[in-house]
């Protein structure tokens, strides 16, 4: 289409078009329900974004969604970074490190696992994908001493590895992955290419993976959200502040201050304000890796495979 | 599909290359338990943020020996936890932790047995020089650890409305209730306490003396609601918050702020730290807004027939020294340090346990102009009726206490008869602690 | 186990598999495939459980493990304790309530993005997702300031229900609902996301196919890509349940925020309460037994009773 139209004709059009396919009712409820939760999931994020700009008087008297001043938000920026000469730093480094190495592994782990699950029959198949359901119920507090003790034995407490090792376990990405694969591959596509006598890692490099793309798209965002926000782990096996992650020593930072409740004294110049930037800080990297990974998920949209 | 294996060879090409940068794991600090004693040995320190200045100090101090201090940022409200895992692997314990006594109290059960015993590692003259500030810190004949700073709980009044209205500051309970009518049929709308949560709880109960939550040993305590010291608080409590002078929040609720903020806040009883943290002593703790000359401070209060104030304490924290540590003499030298030397607690944030450092550290607010009159000998009076009872069990009693008395506050029944809900509760979570429960 | 559920759990036999009968070492494929990940299986996981399971009957009264020592004592303490029944009869409301709002809600959402593709939806899914990034600290503070009617942007809504102070709003009564409110706050965005990718995976020709049959977006909607993402679904349902028993986080953090919670209000604070207050790891795993137990009969009963159900189409 090179008709050039106006945008609000565009969105006339488009508008139509939804109207003809649910109707003026169900456009409406349709819109309602979206902007109703757009509400519900954005105006706490709001606040959050705008509470930097705020010193405590303000963030209780003002207006909860106005913006303070600008002079604030550098303010708490800098409190935040400048501690113990940028340790903040020191933890956003460390949590991007055991992220990417703990996503690659596991990634590299499950896809293949949660295929095979999918597209053959072995002894033991149903076991596995049992084993895979209950150990993601298994309840980490009972975990922590059993773990622990584990990397003990191995010498790797107070190191990277105690934190990036338990995190390849990814059961979630293999039962994902295995779901993916049974809905959405096509049953003759694998039977012709192994009639034409393709072995199966060859199948899995050449059909398998590239229709993957989606799926590597979900599962890179699910393991980078859980990592990034994991706290526990780090927290039982990590006794060195330099090797902390971002949860991790954020908590130890502000636990320790007046931010949330003022139990104590301190003349720090911690409050509310560097507390809720960390909450920004923290979550930016996701919502760039959200952003970043959803293409995938689009752009892999199932074309192709049935055709040639 | 390239594009995804090119972004995953990217990845690997990163990760490789902050693997080069990233820092290697500790050094053998943490596994100090079975390695070379002595006086070369480094010690870990465990901090929050705040304490960063303490171990600055004492480095400037003791440059020579600023090199073995080892401190690591914690949550400490995590520290028992830890040493429960430490204790699994037989190693990794931080020989210095800065934690509250009450904590201190978890660690010093059989199960974590972490502290050392001072009692023989500290002159007899400094043990005194901490006073009654210490007194949380003894356990069964035992000294685990040296006060750092002690929050005792001191009436701080309005003085330029008392002065409006015409009131004297009462000096006992008695005539702080008399002045709570009195108020309620002059001025109705101004308050005179806060009751929301469990620190006002232990301000009203524990500075009437009323056992609950006694500790009497490793393993019995004392819960006792029929005791008189305690009705007849609940029924203070009861009475003020009935005629509206006392407000059913805690002071750091939006509500009660906005209450000190619209100048009605007659008085409240609350920790030494409040004046420079909550009244606006320090410019950005600006909690209260309170005009200059206007914050009156005096001494807690006291039953008619007692002969004695008693008072309750809202924080304060200590310096533990590990059973475990390599190093006991740097070990105790430094917690000496951060808690009886001049050059840390004499500019520290709150008022020092050790009462001769205290001295000194009055300098840093005798000279605010926030004050009526001269907070320092009111507080350094108050540590001597710290009560005994303020000293904390394993058990979580807050929670158990702030749950019956807030839904006490929500639907109107009174303090007394949730004493005895809260007494009924906290002999099953003593019991499940290993306390055995007394009640005379 | 061993026998065939549902239409997930075994390949339809018409296709030819890499079976049993297979010959020689390609026999062995499909545990090559799997080796990597049964490792990671049994170091991270399934020996640890072991390892839980065998000190829950060890005494820890001195601090360490004694193995066998304590019998069923630890059991006894754990399910004895006056509070057992109370937190799993808290969590089993906060299931009745969480589990079909969050999967009712998140169908919905979910689809209604579908509807329209592109960049609307592109960046309501982002919104959505958001606040599942936020912990911590941050987390902590926007649950004091939004729940609080004399702070939240939401006042108007909180004094309309008659609340004046934060007391008002966290009480016990109010906690299954509080919770459900911040657990979707910050779950429901990924789930959204899974499922928004599950209906791009659906085949674009059955779609078609759909749409010039007459099929209108909610036809099509409730008759075909519901069913066919139903997997995701059982998947989600299963996980839901069986994390809503071990709801922890939103417990500890409204209690920290203000308001009234008890603590231990959910099984998962208990067994936390015996590991690190009691030193009782045995009487913790006691509890985790039981979380996972529940999750497990939930589970196969998810998986049974799906199966009663056939694909319409395929």
């Amino acid at each position: 289409m090179t008709s050039s139209k106006t945008f609000s004709s565009q969105v006339r059009r488009s508008l139509q078009h939804l109207i003809n396919d649910i109707g003026w009712a169900g456009v409406l409820f349709w819109a309602a329900t979206l902007l109703l939760f757009v509400l519900y999931f954005g105006i706490p994020m709001l606040w959050l974004f705008f509470a930097p700009s705020k010193n405590d008087p303000e963030l209780l008297n003002l207006h909860p969604l106005r913006f303070g001043s600008l002079a604030r938000y550098g303010e708490a920026f800098n409190n935040l970074l400048v501690f113990n000469n940028g340790q903040v730093i020191t933890w956003a480094y460390n949590s991007f490190f055991y992220v990417f190495v703990s996503l690659i592994f596991s990634l590299a782990i499950s896809v293949p696992a949660g295929y095979i699950l999918a597209v053959a029959n072995f002894p033991g198949r149903n076991v596995v994908l049992w084993s895979t359901l209950i150990t993601m119920m298994l309840p980490g507090s009972a975990l922590v001493l059993p773990l622990f003790l584990e990397m003990n034995l191995f010498g790797l407490v107070n190191t990277p590895w105690a934190v990036i090792f338990p995190a390849i376990f990814f059961p979630f990405g293999v039962y994902l992955t295995f779901i993916y694969y049974t809905t959405s591959l096509p049953k003759d596509i694998l039977d012709a290419a192994r009639v034409d006598g393709c072995n199966e890692f060859a199948l899995f490099r050449f059909v398998g993976l590239p229709l993957a793309t989606p799926l590597l798209g979900l599962l890179a965002f699910i393991s980078f959200n859980n990592n990034w926000n994991n706290y526990f782990g780090p927290f039982v096996m990590l006794n060195d502040d330099r090797l902390y992650n971002l949860p991790v020593g954020i908590q130890a930072l502000i636990a320790g201050t007046s931010a949330l409740r003022p139990t104590f004294g301190t003349d720090l110049p911690f409050h509310r304000a560097e507390a809720a930037l960390s909450g920004v800080i923290m979550v930016l990297p996701v919502v760039i890796v959200f952003i970043i990974s959803q293409r995938y998920v689009i752009s892999g949209a199932f074309t192709g495979s049935m055709k040639g | 599909m390239k594009q995804v294996w090119k972004l995953f060879s990217l990845l690997a090409g990163l990760v490789l290359l902050i693997n080069a940068c990233v820092p290697s794991a500790a050094p053998a600090a943490d596994s100090a338990g079975e390695t070379t004693a002595g006086a070369g040995t480094p010690i870990t320190v465990w901090i929050d943020t705040t304490r960063q200045a303490a171990v600055d100090a004492y480095k400037k101090a003791n440059p020579d020996k600023a090199a073995l201090i080892q401190e690591v940022l914690v949550e400490r409200g995590e520290f028992p936890a830890k040493v429960l895992l430490f204790n699994n692997t037989n190693s990794g314990w931080p020989d210095v932790v800065f934690a509250e006594p009450s904590l201190v109290g978890q660690v010093s059960d059989t199960a974590h047995n972490f502290p050392l015993d001072l009692k023989d590692l500290v002159a007899q003259e400094v043990i005194e020089g901490f006073g009654n500030s210490l007194a949380p810190c003894w356990f069964e004949g035992k000294l685990f650890c040296l006060r750092n700073d002690v929050a005792q709980n001191v009436l701080y009044y309005n003085a330029k409305l008392m002065e409006e209205f015409g009131y004297t500051v009462p000096t006992t309970w008695e005539e702080y209730q008399e002045l709570s009518d009195q108020v309620a049929q002059d001025h109705p709308g101004y308050i005179m306490g806060a009751f929301g949560d469990q620190w006002n709880w232990a301000t009203y109960f524990w500075g009437s003396g009323c056992p609950m939550n006694e500790v009497l040993g490793e393993t019995q305590v004392r819960i006792n609601p029929n005791d008189s010291r305690c009705e007849r608080a609940a029924m203070l409590v009861d009475h003020m918050i009935g005629n509206g002078t006392m407000a059913k929040l805690d002071p750091f609720d939006p509500a009660f702020v906005q209450i000190a903020a619209d100048n009605k806040l007659l008085m409240i009883i609350d920790a030494s730290w409040f004046g420079e943290y909550v009244f606006g002593g320090k410019e950005d703790s600006t909690y209260y807004k309170t005009a200059e000359g206007q914050l009156g401070i005096a001494a807690p209060l006291k039953w008619r027939d007692d002969p004695a104030p008693m008072t309750a304490t809202h924080g304060g924290a200590a310096w533990t020294v590990s059973r475990h540590t390599a190093n006991p003499d740097l070990a105790v030298e430094f917690a000496l340090f951060v808690t009886t030397a001049d050059d840390y607690q004499s500019t520290g944030p709150t008022f020092p346990g050790y009462l001769p450092v205290a001295d000194k550290w009055a300098k840093t607010i005798q000279g605010n102009a926030l004050y009526a009159n001269d907070p320092y000998p009111v507080f350094k009076d108050a540590v001597q009726y710290i009560s005994p009872l303020d000293k904390q069990p394993r058990y979580d009693w807050g929670a158990t206490t702030v749950k019956f008395l807030k839904e006490a506050n929500q639907n109107g029944t009174t303090q007394l008869a949730a004493l005895q809900l809260i007494a009924e509760e906290l002999q099953k979570v003593a019991e499940a602690q290993g306390y055995e429960v007394v009640t005379e | 186990m061993a026998v065939q559920t549902s239409e997930i759990e075994a390949p339809p036999r018409t296709q030819t598999h890499l079976g049993v009968s297979a010959k020689g070492w390609r026999r062995f494929i499909p545990y090559l495939f799997l080796l990597p990940y049964l490792l990671a299986m049994f170091f991270f996981s399934i020996g640890p459980g072991l390892y839980a399971l065998l000190i829950s009957f060890a005494d820890f009264s001195q601090g360490v493990p004694r193995y066998f020592a304590a019998g069923i004592s630890n059991y006894i303490t754990a399910y004895g304790d006056f509070r057992f029944v109370e937190v799993f009869r808290n969590v089993g409301l906060f299931l009745l309530i969480s589990v079909p709002v969050g999967i009712g809600l998140v169908l919905l959402l979910s689809l209604l993005l579908h509807i329209r593709r592109g960049r609307t939806a592109a960046v309501l899914r982002t919104i959505y997702f958001i606040p599942g990034a936020v912990t911590g600290p941050a987390l902590v503070l926007l649950a004091i300031f939004m729940f609080d009617p004399t702070t939240s942007p939401f006042r108007g809504l909180l004094s309309a229900l008659g609340y004046q102070s934060i007391n008002d709003v966290i009480v016990p009564s109010t906690l299954p609902w509080l919770f459900t409110i911040v657990g979707f706050f910050a779950g429901s965005g990924v789930w959204i996301a899974i499922f928004y990718g599950a209906y791009e995976s659906l085949s674009v020709e059955v779609m078609e196919a759909a749409t010039i049959d007459g099929c209108n977006a909610w036809q099509q909607a409730w008759h075909i890509k519901i069913p066919l993402i139903r997997p995701y679904i059982m998947y989600m349902l299963i996980l839901v349940l069986a994390g809503n028993v071990q709801l922890f986080a939103e417990p500890q953090l409204l209690g920290v925020a203000g308001g009234n919670v008890p603590n231990p209000w959910a099984p998962n604070q208990l067994g936390y309460y015996f590991a690190f207050r009691l030193g009782n790891f045995g009487a913790a795993a006691a509890v985790s037994l039981i979380m996972l137990l529940i999750g497990v009969v939930a589970a196969y009963a998810v998986v049974q009773w799906t199966s009663i159900f056939k694909p319409e189409s395929s």
